[in-house]
């Protein structure tokens, strides 16, 4: 059954004219009237016809992409690969940035819904959000860039545990003992993964649990690595070595080290994850998992045309890319 | 008592905006710990919800599209940062639309933001004189500016740093660090921003007494890591009598891939060939050799834009204005006197 304005009129109680209201200039509608209009608008599922409203929207050539933090270069990185290839298929790109916030990225869903959008494209704050189903339900294709398979659907990612692997296998061959991990405090990143990986390698290499010591901070970002480098000094025994949940994080430590002259690799090496360009351009080029993130993007983008084209055979992939250890002199000297 | 807002609760708890929201809205996928923190911090503060933000969660598509140049540089979604603060501070969702220095992107997404209704658009274009562009207030679509000097007979407002010092800032700096030839490198030269910077070097350099030609200019397509290099290449490969000893990039992603060529060929920065860049993003304090910058306050110029924006779009006797920021010099390593040699180890070594 479609949702109709008249529906959500009656069981809010109000006239049409008021949900219109509601819908265009919330501003002037009481906030009380405005919450139950609201509340059954969310309760019936109603999604407003933009499209009715305009004679030529142009919508159908737009793609929707809601990445996680608009600063890490990463998502521009990934960006460009869904730019590059919608380009070539004749879609323009509107990017959404949900700051790891669950209610922005819900609200962006809904903004680029309403607006009639071939598909969307979303690096998720949290697996398993029902919106996206709801999305699916209505009609507007959905793929999801992320590590996490919680169901039957196109999706992209990158194998996260062998990243971890290749990190901590790199060090474990360079005779570190012990190394720590600065990972997420919020399960948004696939930093459990990565530890996951590294605990492998150290097993392979017949060594316990113990070797690797969690360091975990708020946000992956430069500021939040130079906090973690403080306290991964204040650690004893000191870590000899450090794992960063990405290269952001592992900027920051770096330039803590060189701070207080503490020499880089010899005294701390550092790995980080993805292989920003920033990276290879730090004081002490950076060895880092890179992430094929253009790739990702384009590969991405060619499963939501797919789905989008409403082929009735269409079956659902799920593509996983993979990593590669970039050894520079962070590690190595 | 002003009411206590999420970004206060965020500083309290050392977390970001996003944080207290999902603790907010999806309890759930925040860490025990972190929650725990953050309800704390909501209790002792007295924080109630607020109103706008729920209608922008609500999804009501009020929106507001950001049109710029290059998605690559942290310049860019740093400015677009702030925009995004504003926009939401406002209650409205905030599009982004990368137009990678290409006309005819620019063109398409003004086109199709326009059909779109958005409420309004900040722009940093590739072409002002553009006429989809300049049509677009009489249709209905009110546009800012961003990163474009005031303009007095403007049909728009405008938003940014005064560049013409900032160019004369940096170089003004150079000469007194005793360099006598100075290398400019930038590009396109009908972006006014990357014009305005030289013209500024150029006012230093008449300031101080130096000809004309003492000021090298390395033209370059557009304002890359690429193209930075390549200019890097340009100046190295100079006669060394009239190689310049200092080079001005006009933006810190040039600056730094300046640096990365200068490192790679062994030209040791900055005893044989000081750097400044434009911007100061994030990246420049943090390279091979910190890089001494010109710093723009682009969270700020986001902030302002946006707000003059949803001021047009709602105050019918609106007059346009045109807004200035003054620019700042970093000093960092890459231009300090003839301090530590920084070299890159290179392999062969």
């Amino acid at each position: 059954m479609k949702v109709t304005v008249q529906l959500v009129a009656r069981r809010a109680n109000v006239s049409v004219g008021t949900v219109s209201n509601v819908l265009n200039r919330p501003q002037i509608v009481a906030p009380e009237t405005r919450e139950r209009v609201l509340r059954v608008i969310d309760e019936l599922g109603f999604v407003r016809n933009e499209s009715a409203r305009h004679l030529r929207t142009g919508a159908g050539s737009i793609i929707g992409l809601v990445i996680l933090d608009l600063s890490n270069p990463f998502f521009t990185d990934l960006a460009r690969g869904v730019e590059e290839r919608a380009s070539e298929a004749g879609y323009s790109v509107i990017v959404c940035n949900s700051d790891e916030d669950a209610a922005k990225e819900d609200a962006y869903m809904r903004v680029l819904e309403q607006r009639g959008v071939q598909g969307m494209l979303i690096v998720p704050v949290a697996p398993g959000n029902p919106g996206v189903e709801r999305l699916r339900a209505r009609g507007t294709a959905v793929v999801r860039v992320t590590h996490r398979t919680t169901q039957d659907e196109c999706g992209v990612g990158a194998d996260d545990l062998l990243g971890g692997e290749l990190a901590m296998g790199h060090l474990l061959g360079l005779g570190h003992e012990r190394v720590a991990y600065i990972t997420s405090a919020s399960h948004v990143w696939p930093t459990d993964e990565r530890r996951e990986g590294a605990l492998t390698a150290a097993r392979k290499d017949g060594k316990g649990d113990d070797v690797l010591h969690d360091i975990s901070v708020d946000h992956l970002n430069v500021a939040h690595g130079r906090d973690a480098a403080e306290r991964l000094l204040g650690t004893r025994p000191r870590p000899t070595a450090v794992i960063c949940a990405n290269d952001l994080v592992a900027l920051g430590v770096l330039q803590v080290m060189i701070r207080y002259g503490v020499r880089v690799p010899d005294d701390m090496a550092i790995v980080g994850f993805d292989d920003i360009e920033f990276a290879s351009a730090a004081a002490i080029p950076l060895t880092s998992v890179r992430l094929p993130r253009r790739l990702m993007g384009r590969t991405a983008t060619d499963l939501l045309l797919a789905e989008a084209s409403g082929d009735p055979d269409h079956v659902h992939r799920r593509i996983v890319l993979q990593p590669e250890l970039v050894v520079r002199q962070s590690t190595i000297g | 008592m002003s009411r206590v807002s999420v970004k206060e609760v965020a500083h309290a708890a050392g977390v970001s905006v996003g944080t207290v929201s999902n603790v907010l809205n999806r309890p759930e996928i925040v860490r025990a710990e972190t929650r725990f923190r953050v309800q704390a911090e909501m209790a002792r503060l007295g924080f109630v919800r607020n109103e706008s933000a729920r209608q922008l969660r609500q999804g009501h598509s009020r929106t507001l599209a950001y049109v710029f140049l290059d998605a690559t540089n942290p310049f860019f979604t740093d400015v677009a940062r702030g925009a995004e603060a504003a926009a939401e501070e406002a209650g409205l969702a905030l599009f982004l639309c990368n137009s990678n220095g290409d006309p005819a992107r620019e063109d398409r997404y003004l086109d199709l933001l326009h059909q779109q209704r958005v409420l309004g658009i900040l722009i940093t274009a590739l072409d002002y004189a553009n006429p989809q562009l300049r049509t677009l207030p009489q249709q209905g679509t009110p546009v800012v500016l961003v990163d474009h000097p005031a303009d007095i007979a403007s049909a728009w407002c405008s938003v940014a740093v005064d560049d013409t010092l900032g160019g004369e800032v940096a170089v003004a700096h150079l000469l007194e660090q005793g360099h006598e030839r100075i290398a400019f490198a930038g590009g396109p030269f009908s972006l006014p921003q990357i014009t305005d910077r030289l013209e500024g070097a150029r006012l230093a350099m008449a300031a101080a007494g130096r000809p004309e030609d003492d000021l090298v200019v390395l033209e370059t397509d557009d304002p890359t890591v690429a193209t930075g290099r390549h200019a890097a290449q340009r100046l190295i490969g100079l006669p060394r009598r009239r190689r310049p000893t200092a080079i001005f990039c006009a933006n810190d992603v040039m600056a730094l891939g300046a640096l990365q060529q200068l490192l790679l060929a062994g030209v040791s920065v900055p005893s044989e060939v000081a750097i400044v860049g434009y911007d100061d993003i994030d990246f420049a304090g943090a390279a091979a050799v910190p890089l001494t910058s010109v710093r723009q306050p682009r969270d700020k110029l986001g902030r302002t834009a946006t707000e003059l924006l949803i001021a047009e779009t709602t105050d019918n006797g609106h007059e346009h204005q045109g807004v200035s920021f003054v620019p700042e010099l970093m000093v960092r390593d890459s231009t300090r006197g003839k301090a530590r040699r920084h070299r890159l180890s290179s392999p062969a070594s």
